[in-house]
């Protein structure tokens, strides 16, 4: 079976850019709705991450700080994820890690070292919650959030 | 624990968009070419390819559906656009390579979702990396970079780019792991970081295939980039100019050094010399500028008849078939694979390294590509992922694609830790 339509764009030049523009049109269209789909992903990304890390949070005071990553960083350097302007603790201080769905904290050469519920960690050491962990003059409680 | 309120992602319904976009391409070569046997193969194949893709997905997961679903609609419009330059030809081996690089995808999805595994496997990363090398200077004949097997032939330089972005990535605790010779303390990953770095670049000098370096420097510089801004202790305004200082004096040290070639490229005027150094960009130039917003027709281009049409002025050759809105479209969606980064962000310091690397690659090589038949930089001669013809190169970006797809859906498991290790 052959059909030649090419005689066609001959006859109506028009029709081949109104084709073009019909074929672009829709391809962007489906881009900006994939587009909507991955925003979508985005906060569904969010719900899972929460499942994850059990939605667990540091508070320490007034303030709060979401772990919204495998690996949070605590210390005084400018780059940590949680930092913490005090001369007591370490630029990198301590390392929260979660895997197989449990947070754990380690001390990465704190000279104060880190103290989880009045004990000094030699260890990894799994958190809980409710768990104190003194960093300085800091404490932070493990607190969980509302999902 | 509440349910999530968020509902899960239709994969039918992705499948349906890319369907229609499929479509509506196909209908553009249909009213171009009409109905011939070669256009039912064509259509049969991209839409076949979309329906198993996506049970494929079903079945396997159904997390990170961006990537999936934007490299599908990438993969079946990289094949018509194969197919139509010129006139119709079904090109079944590119499509065998765009869904082989799906397959590849998956594959490097699987290896890459788990951080802490792939971090432990770095080892044969080196070793790969190293493999490749040894391949490159002993396999590829004469200073080359192809190795022919007769029935195909492979270009291994493509496959050192993924891994040198497995090599790229580092985790927080390798980076904490310092060692000290006479006195000097350093990283070991940085130090082997930056040694296949120098290895890669002497190699590209030594093949004078210097238009890839630059996106091998890129994905370096972001992975150093990322360790100096979060991971080294000492930053200081010294180090940073230091830094800088070098990079100047590398990059004017290889300016004087460039071979011949390279210099002819530099400072050349395409316009002057429009038959022999500037024919292909002139050519490119012309053809985008002939082919308007909307094409001079599918098939009806003359780009074709020039060296390197469907792979290193690939864009232009687009451009003048379908038109500059098509072209840009195009760019726009192959950059919504790096983009997928930013929808969900890597959730460890292992998968940015590795997304960084990714994004970095593939911009710089679009970048290269497009700017490059514009002349707007010399000419270097790379591809546009997935979009050019070369399978080595469809293989690599699909690899890539599935480390974007890990780092945005991660398995965060260790098994040391679920063994007993507190």
């Amino acid at each position: 079976m052959e059909v030649d339509l090419s005689p066609l764009f001959e006859q109506y030049p028009l029709l081949r850019e109104a084709a073009t523009a019909f074929a672009v049109i829709f391809v962007n269209f489906c881009a900006l709705v994939i587009l909507i789909a991955a925003a979508r992903e985005r906060r569904r990304g969010d719900h899972r991450w929460i499942k994850e890390g059990k939605g667990y949070m540091l508070s320490c005071g007034s303030e709060c700080y979401t772990l919204g990553a495998a690996e949070i960083l605590i210390g005084r350097h400018p780059c940590a994820d949680i930092r913490f302007d005090d001369k007591e603790i370490s630029r990198f201080h301590a390392l929260l890690t979660l895997s197989n769905g449990k947070w754990h904290i380690e001390d990465i050469g704190a000279h104060n070292g880190v103290i989880v519920n009045g004990v000094r960690i030699q260890q990894r050491c799994r958190l809980h919650q409710n768990d104190v962990i003194t960093i300085g003059k800091r404490h932070l409680t493990v607190i969980k959030g509302v999902i | 624990m509440a349910k999530s309120s968020v509902k899960p992602i239709s994969h039918p319904f992705l499948l349906l968009l890319v369907l229609i976009a499929h479509t509506a391409m196909m209908v553009l070569v249909v009213l171009s070419f009409g109905v011939d046997a070669e256009v039912i193969k064509l259509a049969a194949a991209v839409l076949s390819a979309d329906l198993v893709g996506s049970v494929i997905l079903q079945i396997i997961h159904r997390e990170a559906c961006t990537v999936d679903t934007v490299l599908l609609l990438i993969t079946g419009m990289s094949t018509i656009y194969q197919s139509c330059f010129g006139g119709l030809e079904f090109d079944v081996k590119h499509f065998a390579f765009c869904m082989a690089s799906f397959v590849m995808c998956q594959i490097s999805y699987a290896v890459t979702r788990n951080p802490y595994r792939a971090e432990k496997l770095k080892p044969l990363w080196y070793t790969l990396f190293f493999i490749l090398v040894f391949c490159i200077l002993f396999l590829t004949g004469s200073r080359g970079i192809w190795i022919d097997l007769g029935f195909i032939t492979i270009q291994p330089s493509e496959f050192v780019k993924p891994v040198f972005v497995l090599i790229c990535a580092s985790s927080i605790h390798t980076q904490l792991k310092k060692s000290e010779i006479a006195g000097f303390h350093f990283v070991p990953d940085n130090l082997m970081l930056l040694l296949c770095t120098v290895v890669i670049a002497g190699l590209q000098w030594w093949c004078r295939d210097l238009g890839s370096l630059p996106t091998f420097i890129a994905a370096a510089g972001c992975a150093m980039l990322l360790r100096f801004c979060y991971l080294r202790e000492k930053v200081s305004l010294r180090l940073i100019v230091f830094l800088a200082a070098c990079g100047v004096g590398v990059a004017i040290f290889a300016w004087k050094l460039a071979p011949g070639y390279v210099q002819e490229r530099l400072h050349s005027d395409i316009w002057a010399d429009m038959s022999s150094t500037g024919y292909q960009q002139v050519k490119a130039l012309t053809a985008i500028a002939e082919g308007g917003w909307f094409g001079k027709g599918v098939g009806n281009g003359t780009l074709i008849h020039v060296a390197a049409a469907r792979t290193d002025i690939v864009f232009s050759t687009i451009c003048e078939e379908w038109g500059l809105f098509t072209g840009m479209m195009t760019v726009v969606l192959v950059l919504f694979l790096p983009g997928a980064i930013l929808t969900v962000p890597p959730r460890s310091y292992y998968h940015s390294g590795l997304a960084l690397g990714v994004a970095a690659v593939f911009i710089v090589q679009m970048a290269l590509n497009i700017f490059g038949s514009c002349n707007l930089i010399p000419f270097t001669g790379v591809t546009i992922p997935f979009i050019s013809q070369g399978g080595s190169s469809m293989l690599a970006s699909g690899i890539l694609a599935g480390f974007l797809k890990a780092a945005q859906a991660p398995v965060l498991t260790d098994r040391q830790t679920q063994k007993g290790g507190k």
